[in-house]
């Protein structure tokens, strides 16, 4: 047996000119993953590009009317940003109920979205923003929207030579609330039964705008678009978070696994759901 | 004499290599020349193995010994003292559950081990598999076991007073059934060893246990030798729980030792311990009980249902204590218990905190607060009505010493402001709640291990006044080292810092039973006390000659041997001993101290008569919590633990072992469960989740002391009891939030939420 090659290139065009050597070899983000993977030999490797010496990946840049987060970033990062919690307070949220504190660290956004957990804590956030995951190979740039970057569970838009190079959102107008939260049996590290994350523009009480986006209720982080018809245009009132909360809890996919049954992880969301747009609403009102 | 040190919370005298990380636990030891082992196991919950072959493994480079049970046919033992066997260190012919040690192989590395190890052909005939109790004790079930008569391991029946006479005369019964989840003691180390088989025959195992001396006898058995042949070394433990006893890697890494010629090292794996170590027993629970309208309770009578997994090694002894314990935490005089044990193809359960006790409890506090709802009575006034008393004398036969229960109740519950939270209004989305248990324990437990009770300590007194005290029991990171340095500091007058107490090796320590039931501070600390006190005989007579003065005037006082009222009449410990030494012809001064319980008695085995302990703790405790009535989330958020320990030798250890045990106890109550998936325990730390920092509640802890008339300055045991109640206080506390009963451990949300929903239906 031959022991993996590992290569550590500190910049992104020598990274790339390595996987094309090395197209089997898998890339090192955070590790946070890889390293467990490896110690349980689930993974088997011939090669590891580490990338955490690559610093033109790993930034947050304020550019007006977006914001870039480069793909190295870590979590821990993307918790403590200004920016982050200025723009988009509930991504800044979900970093911060992410794993653990020493796991936070490490791990990188590009590394959380790769690994396309269908609990993964930045997916909700990231698909009900408008934006686009920036991937580079020698062949040039390619821009993927942050809404069909998930595939499958473990699976995303991402080809063979091809490495995540930045995540580029777009600002949320003026007015715009955001909230994420997930469930889970543990008060720390500990994966989401459910999470969800919403986006809410009201004009007094009149929804304006909401996006909701649904989390380890279906193959991939979901945007709840028949919950978000029942609200869109229509006056806030109880009830009617109820019913968006009902229709929420039947829209979503989930699967009855160890940790919880389906029906259970839908009386989450109903949960989540009606949780996130009364406190949103409420907010929004004062 | 007032006491210096007992009393005194000082940190624990190995805590800089504790938290520096330079301790070197059981894990961590090796030897030079040492082979790595790893042990093939089984795949399948129950079958015949067909054929076994070994050669390929054998020729693989950097392999030293393959072994495979099969082929070596080694004899039945069980652990020391259990009536049962039906275990192997390698079974020859059949598994029994996922995991089952079949072969090991030991190589240079770990990788070659591994590599071999699937070289290793098995063909296997499959059975049919038992996972549950209730299904493998049905007539026609297939045995899991061919040379038992059935799958029952052990069946009892007893009944104390006229118990129908007594349902008869009760105002109220009420009746319900309970359950327990399986789960493990997740200790931060693994199961580890190091074995070498000597040229001469003599085996020695280096590794981290509670019960060095009984692991000599079991292992004998387990591998055909005499117990003199075996020596163990204790290598400091890095979390026990009761796990730490027989483990059959330690046999298997001798056994390769012996084929390899090399010492060999065996480590766990997380996985190898949650699929093949020793979870709690699960239990299911009927229980019914009969009081009058004024809330004295009458008669009770119990079935219990233990799952053994497929080994019994302890079982019996923890279904005795979870059928009989709690039967003396309040004064009932007609009891009546049944119960089996029974083997499943799962992992063989074992000892965790609190022997049985958590599971018996879990169901008898939950039905008492089922009847004080029904009597419309202050559950806390309950249990005070028939609170068990300093005297009685128990229909078991149990000798209450000193019984603080009605205080702690008394404590827990103003502490926790019990009486307005518990009327406090329900209503909204997040609801809070307020839950008392109780439990008791014992000191020692003479139950299930025959052979004596007591303990022994050897004291030393080297030539520079530096003391070493050996026992037989290991401090498994409670801290009985400390606690043990204290009470001998106190009686010969130095600090506790020249004192060393250390692992036991049962070639030189005194044969002590180990380290369970909360023995080591009763027992053990009898033991050194009655030896620091010979010591200081020795040491005042030296003074006395030395000093020219009647050894009656003297005392012992940091140190220094002072003559009473005279300040300059004085000589240091230190130089005593030396002199005592070299009047010896350098024989150091050497005492036994020893501890034998008066009064204590092995149970009958047909009526369970027999007074188990010489000293009983008591705890009451209340917790409570915040119910997500959406999610059916459980978030304890204050516990108030009042603990009868008879008399605190260490409150900073004292505190650290109730607040390790409200962790376990809220895994235990909340989320652990160690679930079968294709028959496999299989776990690690990411799916099987044990309490966090952030799961603690504020902790408020309350020592009433007892002063035991048979304890050490008074002290009884703590560290099991101090689990035991949090399971029911918390069922307790969801049902004053919610008005829902839950009876199924773990409280899982899932679980919660569909007992509400199944309550508005």
């Amino acid at each position: 047996m031959q022991d993996p090659i590992y290569l550590k290139p500190e910049t992104l065009d020598r990274a790339l000119d390595y996987l094309t050597e090395y197209p089997q070899a898998t890339l090192w983000a955070g590790g946070t993953d890889l390293i467990v993977h490896l110690e349980h030999k689930k993974l088997k490797v011939s090669g590891i590009i580490d990338l955490t010496s690559i610093p033109e990946l790993r930034f947050i840049e304020d550019c007006g009317d977006k914001v870039r987060i480069g793909a190295l970033t870590t979590i821990y990062e993307i918790q403590t940003s200004p920016v982050i919690k200025k723009e988009f307070a509930f991504l800044a949220q979900a970093a911060l109920v992410l794993a653990s504190w020493q796991i936070r660290t490490l791990a990188t956004i590009g590394g959380n979205i790769v690994t396309a957990a269908p609990s993964a804590e930045t997916g909700c956030p990231l698909i009900l923003l408008d934006g686009n995951i920036i991937v580079q190979s020698k062949n040039g740039e390619r821009k993927i929207p942050t809404n069909q970057f998930f595939k499958g569970p473990g699976k995303c838009d991402l080809a063979p030579g091809e490495i995540v190079k930045e995540i580029e959102l777009e600002k949320l107008p003026h007015g715009y609330q955001t909230i994420y939260q997930k469930e889970r049996l543990r008060r720390s590290m500990d994966i989401a039964l459910a999470n969800a994350a919403c986006v809410l523009n009201l004009d007094g009480d009149k929804c304006q705008e909401v996006r909701i986006g649904l989390g380890a209720v279906a193959p991939v982080p979901m945007r709840a678009v028949k919950t978000e018809a029942v609200l869109n245009g229509q006056v806030m009132s109880d009830e009617l978070v109820e019913k968006a909360a009902q229709t929420a809890a039947s829209e979503c996919k989930p699967i009855t696994d160890i940790r919880a049954t389906a029906d259970y992880r839908r009386d989450l969301i109903y949960a989540l759901v009606k949780r996130q747009l009364t406190a949103l609403w409420k907010a929004g009102a004062e | 004499m007032a006491k210096k040190y007992v009393g005194q919370g000082i940190p624990m005298l190995n805590a800089v290599e504790k938290v520096t990380g330079t301790m070197c636990f059981g894990a961590d030891f090796t030897l030079p020349g040492v082979l790595y082992g790893k042990i093939l196991r089984s795949p399948i919950s129950h079958g015949r193995i067909v054929k076994i072959d070994t050669s390929e493994a054998r020729r693989l480079p950097g392999v030293a010994a393959v072994i495979a049970g099969p082929e070596l046919d080694l004899p039945l033992f069980t652990a020391r003292g259990q009536r049962i066997d039906d275990d192997r260190v390698m079974v020859k012919d059949k598994v029994h559950y996922v995991g089952d040690e079949i072969a090991a192989v030991a190589a240079v590395d770990e990788e070659t081990a591994l590599e071999a190890i699937k070289l290793i052909e098995v063909e296997y005939s499959e059975l049919p598999a038992l996972f549950s109790p209730e299904e493998a004790m049905q007539p026609g079930a297939p045995k899991i076991h061919d040379h038992l008569p059935s799958n029952v391991a052990d069946h009892i029946e007893y009944q104390i007073g006229d118990v129908e006479k007594a349902f008869a005369e009760s105002d109220i019964i009420v009746e319900d059934e309970f359950y327990t989840g399986m789960v493990h003691q997740a200790y931060l180390e693994p199961q580890s060893v190091v074995a070498q088989w000597e040229c001469t025959g003599k085996v020695i195992i280096w590794a981290p246990v509670q019960v060095p001396q009984s692991l000599r006898y079991s292992y004998a058995r387990a591998l055909g030798i005499k117990p003199e042949q075996i020596r163990i070394i204790q290598c400091n433990v890095g979390g026990g729980f009761g796990a730490k006893q027989e483990c059959k890697i330690h046999p298997i890494a001798a056994l390769l030792s012996k084929y390899s010629g090399q010492p060999v090292k065996i480590v766990n794996t997380r996985e190898e311990e949650f699929m093949a170590t020793f979870p709690r027993m699960p239990m299911r629970i009927h229980m019914k009980i009969g009081a009058t309208k004024d809330g004295t309770l009458l008669a009770k009578e119990s079935r219990f249902i233990g799952d053994n997994g497929a080994y019994t090694n302890y079982g019996i002894g923890i279904m005795v204590s979870a059928i009989t314990r709690h039967d003396n935490l309040y004064r009932i005089k007609n009891i009546k218990t049944t119960s089996d044990l029974v083997y499943t193809n799962k992992p063989a359960t074992n000892a965790f905190r609190g022997f049985g006790n958590p599971q018996s409890h879990f169901a008898f506090e939950s039905l008492l607060d089922i009847l004080a709802n029904k009597l419309n009575m202050d559950p806390a006034e309950l249990r005070l009505k028939n609170a068990t008393q300093t005297g009685d004398v128990t229909p078991y036969g149990w000798k209450i010493g000193s019984c603080g229960l009605s205080e702690c109740i008394e404590k827990a519950t103003a502490k926790a402001d019990w009486q307005r939270k518990r009327q406090e209004k329900k209503a909204g989305e997040v609801v809070r709640g307020i839950g008392l248990a109780c439990c008791l324990h014992v000191s020692g437990n003479r139950t299930f291990l025959p052979f004596f009770d007591g303990a022994a300590a050897f004291l030393r007194i080297d030539e520079e006044g530096q003391v070493t005290i050996q026992v037989g029991e290991p401090d498994i990171g409670q801290g009985s080292k400390t606690v043990l340095a204290q009470m001998a500091a106190d009686e010969l007058g130095i600090t506790p810092d020249q004192i060393t107490v250390i692992n036991v090796d049962t070639s030189s320590s005194p044969h002590g039973l180990g380290t369970f039931g909360d023995r080591v501070t009763t027992l053990a600390g009898n033991a050194v006390k009655d030896a620091a006190v010979k010591a200081r005989e020795v040491i005042i007579k030296y003074a006395a000659e030395k000093l020219n003065v009647p050894k009656e005037e003297l005392e012992i006082e940091d140190g220094l041997i002072k003559v009473r009222g005279k300040s300059d009449l004085r000589v240091a410990f230190k130089d005593i001993s030396q002199i005592a030494s070299y009047d010896r012809g350098g024989g150091t001064i050497q005492v036994t101290g020893t501890f034998v319980p008066q009064d204590v008695a092995v149970v009958d085995p047909q009526t369970k008569h027999g007074n188990v302990s010489c000293a009983y703790p008591f705890v009451a405790q209340v917790a409570e919590v915040e119910v997500n009535k959406t999610t059916g989330e459980v978030k304890v958020i204050y516990l108030s633990a009042a603990h009868d320990l008879g008399k605190v030798i260490n409150p900073l250890l004292a505190e650290g072992q109730i607040q390790g045990a409200v962790a376990q106890g809220i895994g235990f109550a909340l989320f652990e469960d160690l679930k079968l998936e294709n028959g496999s325990t299989e776990s690690n730390f990411r799916k099987y989740r044990i309490a966090k920092a952030t799961d603690m509640p504020k902790i408020d802890t309350i020592f009433v002391e007892t002063d035991d008339p048979n304890g050490p300055y008074g002290a009884k045991g703590l560290a099991e009891p101090a689990l035991t109640p949090i399971a029911p206080a918390i069922a307790n506390a969801i049902y004053n939030a919610v008005g829902i009963r839950l009876k199924e451990l773990p409280m899982t949300p899932e679980k919660v939420l569909a007992a509400l929903k199944a309550e508005n239906n």
